[in-house]
């Protein structure tokens, strides 16, 4: 009789919790992010020591248009494939004092950034947090800062799963590191971050990265930086097997880039050549997810005035999809998922890559790194289309976290630490065009590829579909399946952004 | 007369002729079912085994050859490059020491307090039994990640009830309590028993030692052994199935986690952690980092552990029956 | 014995080496347990704030509402986990008992079968597992399945779309199956240490106990039922909690797949917590109510 009274007892309360629970108001209305970004760098300037035919001004956010846009609505005057004057040309680095066409924007060299660290900064410490294992290209940069301002620096390397948890937990206890890498803008990410104005650093300054600020920017907060030059920024580009051009006679991609001829349509017919020449066991192209889709400047989210908001519905959007499941039902593209290991083995003639591939410390596409027939290109451009849309795979930045100790010293370290100038450029790639691609890439327009927002799902959700259905029901599936949870991700994360500026 | 006895062979009348047919059948039905069992045991065994072969397949594989379709088993061409691969890249006679330091000891430490803390719990009444055992319920069911930050800031300060500034305070001595990084964020919470899924191992010894016959605990008593010594002559020897079983799970759980590793012990970077950043490597000369070395190192971690299994497993059933508890 | 009967002193001091016996446990109970879980529970009822510092400000049921009313998928995710958790225990308990009985008998090649049976303990849950299927990097076979991201352990281990599409069947079919052959593979895979107890529990029964019911008569059907399931009575109350936390806990269920991606990826650890905690409030009541049920029928009936 006692274990049936606990039993009553016990059903009977938490029918009380679920009938208090389920019969109460609704819950409080989101937060409204509000109001203008008051943007300090409202003026882009195109880094124009590197491009000197190429300045554009760009008031709007650079990296994905909104809802209703046309190709042509976006910034005027961007060169998109006739690189003849965009040639990256060794010596002249960032180094010089950049010109300015904008007012307000200046370009500090090292020397004159170095001047202006605090007295007492020598023999102070502060903590780099970073997942990945330190290359000995970072250890040197390292310890020629160290040398050169008397700041230590330690490395701490952390497990990429454990990331954020750990990252939040080290703000709770009250000691967390001084400088945090940020993957993309994603609001997880810059939960536990502080905004770095508070470190009194004037980021008014052409080396910065003014497309990273403006995307980490919150309300006129700022909360992640990047140099312009910086090793760490992650375009995509276009890999090829020189052996293969070589052994059938295709028409060479850097020549076809070099004269201005570099288009999709162009490499969906070397590889039509290519497949014809090599026979069966070989494919013609490797590309992640859209890289034809960013091309033309959409992407799956964009992030404007504190608000994200899903673009799968837009016109271009689908169109460009469309187009891509075209090809891919034709049999030129092999692989929408990444095949770089078959690349490297020589099986396929173009895989669109982040340029971490190219680096030759990294683990992808060992085997042809060791033959020294690795090449690249920018990735195509789309015929027709005036403007050109660099894919961007990471948007990394560093910040502050909260509570973090000596921040003033973090700036003058990330002017160091991210500069190109510091590394020896020479062996960082494997081979001197992808460096090349790299920096021309630069200059380009950028479209984020990789936001956190339920990305994964949304991504492989939508390539699985490529893989059965045909263009015709490509609209369907987008606007059935993936746009609902693909506006709910962007409202949440509008909602989370909110939160960190209150 | 004999032929009729012939005759008689092959009639169903008879207790010796029913009885071979009784034999026939009964031949025969043994044969289908062991027939049965092997097939159903072959098929079970395939889809358990499926990922060792994959793993030993790929990484005896040579590259050239890693996504051929038409190796599907068998690599055309053999080479253990993929296992120096793996033995560099994590970093292995460090984080093997790691591993068994961290993981394996703090593994031995919790299976004793365990079964101490079991025995208390299923042996004597005493007044808060009630709640003790609402709260090993509790901590069974409680995963470790709602904990997480909580026991982080603990033990970055830890500071258990005043304790540590009340002794700085009188003595003036500066003692640093932070347990991050140290190997006591692990081994304490072992002693104590409230390490990895202690909480399962405290319930199976809990229901074994119930289990035991109290004419046992009455004999010793008689005898004159307090608790302590009956705990250790006579519990302990008689528990063989929960001893093993209890330690068997425990080393395997401590083995495979790294999320306790990854979090508290960054400066003992144990096999696991170690395995599950096995794609964030870069820069290491000489070394081939793909699937395969991954699978190379997948075996290489597994390996122990299986072999640990088979060693224990002859004890595991012949222990069981010379206990003399049953029946 | 009467209520309120006084035990003697020294059943009373005896009694109390209980204490000794526990110290140590309970004193890591308060210092490492205690404290976060009713912080955890608190957090169901405050808004906290990551960044900062886990700072917190009571709300009171704000969470609450929001996760039964706002958010879509929490009531669909709680009824699908806790669906898995009723359907699959009894096939769990009644495929292992199954496995434990052929394990037991003689046959060759015992020994090779009991190591491979007891293999998936040792692989899932473990860093091995999470490698082979979330890594965009392996072959086809080992694929993550659709929707991805956050590691599933064993259903997503392999993938059985790619297996089937040999066949040529139609696309819908294939899914059936396929789903169907993941659920198959992921029970076979739950049941490794259920099949290891019952084992050693049937280890135990003495062979009199056979010789007596086979002098008595008895098939193997009742041999079982009046034999084996009393003598493992214990260890089938045992199994039956073990399997149960094993199936409540596991990562690759809707909701659990749901709260990880809240409180890893977003940090957003109120609403995690809130809905971790109703989930384990209605799973442990179904637990307490099975085991109650199992100890009123079965165990009183053996007694």
């Amino acid at each position: 009789m006692k274990t049936m009274k606990k039993l009553i007892c016990i059903v009977l309360c938490l029918l009380m919790v679920f009938s208090v629970a389920a019969c109460g108001t609704e819950g409080t209305g989101s937060n409204n992010s509000s109001g203008e970004p008051a943007n300090n760098s409202s003026v882009i300037v195109e880094n124009s020591s590197e491009t000197p035919s190429d300045t554009s001004t760009d008031v709007t956010s650079v990296d994905a248009p909104s809802e209703t846009v046309t190709p042509s609505q976006t910034s005027q005057g961007n060169t998109t494939s006739a690189p003849v004057s965009n040639l990256w040309a060794p010596g002249t680095n960032d180094n010089s004092d950049g010109g300015t066409s904008a007012p307000k924007q200046t370009s500090l060299t090292w020397k004159q950034v170095k001047a202006k660290l605090p007295k007492d900064a020598s023999g102070k410490e502060i903590e780099l947090y970073n997942w990945n294992t330190q290359i000995p290209a970072q250890k040197a940069a390292i310890e020629r800062f160290t040398k050169e301002t008397g700041i230590k620096v330690k490395y701490k390397e952390e497990g990429y799963d454990t990331y954020l948890a750990k990252l939040a937990s080290l703000v709770a206890t009250g000691n967390p590191p001084t400088v945090v890498r940020l993957r993309d803008n994603d609001p997880s990410y810059m939960m536990s971050m502080q905004p770095i104005n508070k470190t009194g650093y004037d980021f008014n300054d052409t080396y910065w990265d003014q497309d990273i600020l403006m995307e980490y920017n919150v309300n006129g907060l700022l909360y992640g930086v990047n140099l312009e030059s910086s090793p760490y920024y992650q375009p995509m580009v276009t890999f090829y097997n020189q052996e293969l051009i070589d052994k059938y006679s295709l028409e060479d991609p850097y020549e076809l880039w070099k004269s201005g001829k570099w288009t999709w349509k162009k490499m969906y017919e070397i590889c039509e050549d290519f497949l014809k020449a090599a026979g069966d066991g070989y494919s013609g192209l490797s590309t992640l997810v859209g890289e034809y889709v960013f091309s033309t400047g959409s992407s799956y989210y964009s992030y404007k005035d504190n608000k994200y908001s899903a673009n799968l519905k837009t016109t271009a959007f689908l169109k460009a999809m469309q187009n891509m499941n075209t090809q891919y039902q034709k049999g030129n593209i092999c692989d929408i998922v990444g095949n770089y290991s078959d690349f490297s083995l020589g099986k396929i003639l173009f895989c669109n890559e982040s340029e971490i591939a190219g680096r030759q410390s990294h683990y992808m596409m060992t085997e042809i790194k060791k033959k020294g027939t690795l090449r690249a290109v920018p990735i195509p451009a789309v015929d027709g289309q005036k403007e050109y849309y660099v894919p961007i795979l990471e948007n990394e930045a560093y910040g502050v976290p909260n509570k973090a100790k000596n921040i003033e010293l973090a700036p003058y370290f990330l002017r160091f630490y991210l500069d190109t100038a510091n590394y020896n450029m020479n062996s960082f790639y494997a081979h001197k065009t992808i460096l090349e691609a790299v920096e021309w890439t630069r200059s380009q327009k950028r479209v984020s590829v990789l936001n956190e927002l339920d990305t994964n799902r949304t991504i492989i959700g939508i390539v699985e579909g490529l893989l059965t259905c045909t263009t015709s029901q490509i609209k369907t599936l987008i606007e059935s399946k993936y746009y609902p949870s693909a506006k709910d991700a962007a409202a949440q994360a509008t909602k989370e952004i909110g939160k960190l500026v209150k | 007369m004999t032929k009729f006895n012939k005759l008689k062979q092959f009639t169903l009348s008879g207790r010796e002729s029913s009885l071979s047919v009784y034999k026939v059948r009964k031949k025969t039905v043994s044969l289908i079912s062991s027939i049965a069992r092997y097939v159903f045991l072959i098929a079970f065994s395939y889809t358990l085994l499926y990922p060792i072969l994959f793993m030993i397949s790929h990484a005896i594989r040579d590259p050239m050859f890693f996504n051929d379709p038409t190796v599907q088993w068998i690599p055309k061409a053999y080479t253990f490059s993929n296992f120096q691969s793996a033995w560099v890249v994590l970093q292995m006679p460090t984080s093997l020491f790691n591993t068994i330091t961290v993981e394996v000891i703090s593994s031995l430490i919790s299976i004793i307090a365990c079964g101490v803390a079991a025995y208390g719990l299923a042996c004597f009444k005493f007044r808060g039994q009630g709640i003790l055992n609402a709260l090993l319920i509790l901590l069974i069911l409680v995963p470790f990640s709602m904990t997480l930050i909580p026991n982080f800031v603990n033990y970055y300060n830890f500071d258990f009830l005043g304790l540590f500034t009340l002794i700085e305070k009188i003595f003036k001595v500066e003692i640093d309590t932070n347990l991050l990084d140290t190997l006591w964020a692990v081994y304490l919470p072992s002693i104590t028993a409230v390490g990895l899924k202690s909480g399962l191992c405290i319930y199976i010894y809990r229901q074994f030692y119930r289990a035991l016959p109290k004419e046992l605990f009455e004999a010793a008593w008689i005898d004159g052994a307090g608790p302590l010594l009956t705990y250790v002559r006579i519990v302990v020897p008689s528990s063989g199935v929960a001893l093993l079983t209890v330690s068997l799970l425990s080393i395997i759980w401590h083995w495979n986690d790294y999320y306790i590793a990854q979090m508290f012990l960054t400066n003992h970077r144990t096999m696991a952690v170690e395995l599950n950043d096995f794609f964030m490597h870069h820069g290491l000369d000489g070394v081939v980092v793909s699937a395969d070395s991954c699978m190379a190192a997948c075996l290489m971690f597994v390996t122990p552990m299986l072999v640990f299994y088979l060693i224990l497993q002859k004890r595991f059933i012949a222990s069981i029956s010379a206990t003399g508890i049953v029946g | 014995m009467k209520l309120f009967q006084k035990q003697s002193n020294l059943i009373r001091n005896r009694n109390r080496w209980g204490y000794v016996f526990c110290a140590h446990w309970i004193l890591g109970l308060a210092m490492f347990f205690v404290v976060p879980t009713v912080t955890s529970i608190y957090y169901v009822f405050s808004n906290i704030n990551v960044g900062q510092g886990m700072k917190t400000t009571w709300v009171g049921l704000e969470n609450l509402h929001y996760i039964f009313n706002s958010d879509k998928n929490f009531v669909n995710n709680m009824a699908a986990s806790l669906s898995y958790l009723v359907t699959s225990l009894p096939i769990i308990l009644s495929l292992s008992m199954v496995l434990a009985l052929i394990l037991n008998s003689k046959f060759r090649g015992r020994v090779v079968f009991r190591a491979i049976f007891f293999l998936p303990v040792i692989i899932t849950g473990s860093v091995v597992m999470m490698l082979m299927t979330n890594n965009a990097v392996n072959a086809p076979i080992f694929s993550a399945a659709s929707g991805g991201g956050e590691s599933t352990y064993t259903e997503g281990a392999i993938n059985f779309q790619e297996i089937l599409v040999n066949l040529d069947l139609p696309a819908q079919i294939r899914t059936l199956i396929a789903g169907y052959l993941a659920k198959v593979f992921n029970l076979i895979w739950s049941c490794g240490i259920q099949t290891i107890l019952f084992l050693a529990g049937l280890q135990s029964i003495t062979a009199q106990l056979y010789e007596v019911a086979k002098i008595e008569g008895a098939n193997r059907w009742e041999t079982f039922w009046f034999i084996e399931v009393p003598m493992l009575r214990n260890i089938i109350m045992l199994v039956l909690l073990y399997t149960m936390i094993d199936l409540v806990t596991e990562r690759s269920t809707p909701l659990m797949t749901q709260v990880s991606n809240l409180m890893y990826k977003q940090m957003i650890y109120d609403r995690s917590s809130a809905m971790l905690w109703i989930y384990f409030l209605c799973a442990g009541a179904i637990m307490g109510l099975i085991l109650f049920l199992y100890n009123r029928l079965c165990i009183k009936k053996w007694e």
